[in-house]
């Protein structure tokens, strides 16, 4: 997976903007289609900490629902418990389509029976999407099933949306 | 870099090592890289490489300036989150960058590393490393444990890689020290399809002094110094790796086909012996030989599957390595100071050879057929000269070595290394000339033709 799944540095020149973005519905579609989701978050110390999501759901508003493990996510837990910003990139592993949506603040919530109806069906979506792509049956089954009984929910209006598909497009704001 | 198995997020204490977590660092599921900019606002992204450098050190790969790299210069500060491939155990590590490497071993290893990656995810031609970020380990923690147990290795690497140096050990002269240095890793490691070369600096190329596994010997083909991992391994002396293969560094075809287009136009026929190596590999490994600084040898091993050297094995070669380093320096030690028996009378012979002699790259060509060049080459055409001239047949490693026209580097080693790579190209063409040892330091030309020398 390359590394340019990041905006170019040009872009960082934007100012920030304010309020929420609304997405094309095709990218939606895409963040909820069962692609591997990352995220970077704001610890106490200040510094970036990383982890990964299982799911993305869109609700009403156009907010995102993202869900998680628990175990393993403190960062993630807690910065959203104190609204802390979020970046989250989502990317398929066949095509290579990446987008990162960024937002300003985020919110802890309850996770919902909705919420476990998107993450299973994203997650054996995306457990095919691995063994396709060469995963052995072993290495997927111990990385999508049953690593924890304990998932978080947080929620997020991207501010930013950035393409970082490979090529020409990468970098680009959506 | 020692961290903390589990913090208070997950319970048990488990002291962590860089060295423990290098299963994560081979590339086969993308880590996660998060930054954050000076105003706050965190980016992630995905790494396609973290290098182990050292026990307390890791090196990213930069490949776009994009705003990953602009907050990794201004806040100096990363995260990473990777995953052990055969445990699926989750350990992240808080990250202090200290500098860019745009050149050097490091840089080549990544760069080695990085086109194999390339080419598995089908990204090869659009990866390109700009640099080797390098940076301090600042925590590490494991923030999910394994899932599933380690597999137990087929091969156990230390014992294993003690019978292969007690094998070494046995060797009286240099080409057994080759042979059973192959022997014993395909014996005792597994591994079955490996080389040793040797340097020739004034052609900048190396030479197959011993293989393993081929069909055809290929003793006396030839790697240009940076082609192929061998030849990047023998430049920046250093180990060299690549777990999927990809056509930059495929010592194929292309590369022959450049070698002939170069060589000199009156060469008569193909100036050299066909390079053995497998036709599709997909893992290769190269360990440069070194003795006190200088470069003495290259240990390389391929293979058709794919991530089949990982960090371990890359340890135990070059350990290996190390070994066959010092044993080639003990077997090259003083020269026999007897004096050598006077030439006997000429004899006669029923059979003629015509040796032939380029002085541009000093390959010798005998009846027509190449044999070798460089300063194996310039080795022989000295001995049949001598030997033509006052009919000597028994010569010493020293004579050679205060030979103005040879040109020998300044480290001895080589010397004898060039004389097991001429005994085996004279064995293998079952020439009516063969060289063989007779004593520490010295040996003699077996001459069972009588000889037409031809300079060229």
């Amino acid at each position: 997976m390359p590394d340019r799944t990041d905006h170019l540095s040009s872009r960082d020149t934007l100012p920030p903007r304010i309020g929420p973005i609304l997405l094309p519905e095709e990218v939606l579609e895409f963040i909820q289609s069962g692609v591997s989701i990352i995220v970077g978050v704001v610890g106490a110390d200040g510094h970036a900490r990383a982890g990964r999501a299982l799911a993305a759901r869109v609700v009403t508003g156009g907010a995102i629902r993202l869900l998680y493990t628990e175990d393993g996510n403190a960062a993630i837990k807690a910065s959203a418990s104190s609204g802390g910003p979020i970046a989250v990139t989502f990317s398929a592993p066949m095509s290579h389509r990446t987008i990162q949506l960024k937002a300003m603040s985020s919110r802890a919530e309850h996770f919902e029976p909705d919420d476990q109806i998107s993450l299973e069906s994203q997650m054996d979506a995306f457990a095919g999407v691995l063994r396709a792509v060469g995963y052995p049956a072993s290495f997927v089954q111990s990385f999508c099933e049953g690593r924890s009984v304990n998932f978080g929910a947080l929620s997020f209006s991207p501010h930013a949306a950035y393409e970082q598909t490979p090529g020409p497009g990468a970098g680009r704001e959506l | 870099m020692m961290g903390k198995g589990a913090g208070p997020d997950d319970g048990a204490e488990t002291v962590l090592t860089l060295d423990a977590l290098r299963d994560c660092f081979e590339g086969t599921v993308p880590a996660v890289l998060a930054t954050v900019d000076p105003g706050g606002m965190p980016n992630v992204s995905y790494i396609s490489q973290i290098h182990y450098v050292d026990p307390g050190r890791v090196a990213l790969s930069y490949q776009f300036f994009n705003k990953t790299r602009r907050n990794i210069l201004s806040t100096r500060t990363a995260a990473v989150e990777v995953i052990d491939p055969l445990t699926t155990a989750f350990y992240q590590l808080d990250l202090d960058f200290e500098t860019t490497e745009s050149e050097g071993p490091l840089f080549e290893s990544m760069k080695a590393r990085l086109a194999g990656i390339a080419s598995h995810t089908g990204m090869e031609g659009v990866f390109r490393l700009m640099g080797a970020d390098i940076f301090r380990v600042r925590a590490i923690r494991q923030v999910l444990p394994p899932k599933v147990p380690r597999p137990v290795p087929q091969v156990e690497a230390l014992p294993a890689l003690r019978r292969v140096l007690a094998d070494m050990s046995r060797a009286a002269t240099l080409g057994e020290l080759y042979d059973r240095t192959l022997d014993a890793i395909a014996r005792h490691l597994g591994i079955t399809n490996l080389m040793i070369l040797v340097p020739d600096d004034s052609r900048r190329a190396l030479d197959a002094v011993a293989t393993w596994g081929y069909p055809a010997s290929g003793i006396g083909s030839e790697v240009r110094l940076g082609d192929g991992v061998i030849g990047v391994a023998a430049r920046e002396k250093v180990a060299i790796r690549i777990d999927h293969m990809s056509t930059e560094y495929l010592y194929g075809s292309a590369i022959r086909d450049r070698l002939l287009a170069e060589a000199a136009p009156d060469t008569p026929e193909m100036p050299g012996v066909a390079f053995p190596g497998l036709r599709r590999p997909e893992s290769q490994i190269a360990l440069p030989v070194i003795w006190q600084g200088n470069l003495v040898g290259v240990l390389f091993a391929e293979s058709p599957l794919p991530l089949r050297f990982m960090h371990e094995e890359e340890d135990t070669l070059s350990c290996i390595a190390a070994a066959l380093a010092a044993q080639t320096a003990a077997l090259n030690v003083d020269d026999d100071a007897e004096d050598l028996p006077a030439p006997p009378c000429a004899a006669n012979f029923d059979t003629t050879l015509a040796i032939r002699h380029f002085a541009a790259d000093d390959s010798i060509f005998s009846d027509g057929d190449y044999l070798i060049k460089g300063v194996a080459g310039a080795i022989l055409w000295k001995l049949v000269r001598a030997h033509v001239a006052t009919g000597a047949f028994e010569f010493t490693n020293r004579e050679l070595r205060l030979s103005a026209e040879l040109r020998l580097p300044s480290h001895a080693e080589n010397l004898e290394a060039r004389l097991v790579l001429l005994e085996r190209r004279l064995r293998e063409k079952a020439l009516p000339i063969q060289i063989e040892k007779c004593g520490r330091g010295r040996f003699r030309l077996v001459v069972q033709a009588t000889l037409t020398l031809h300079e060229e």
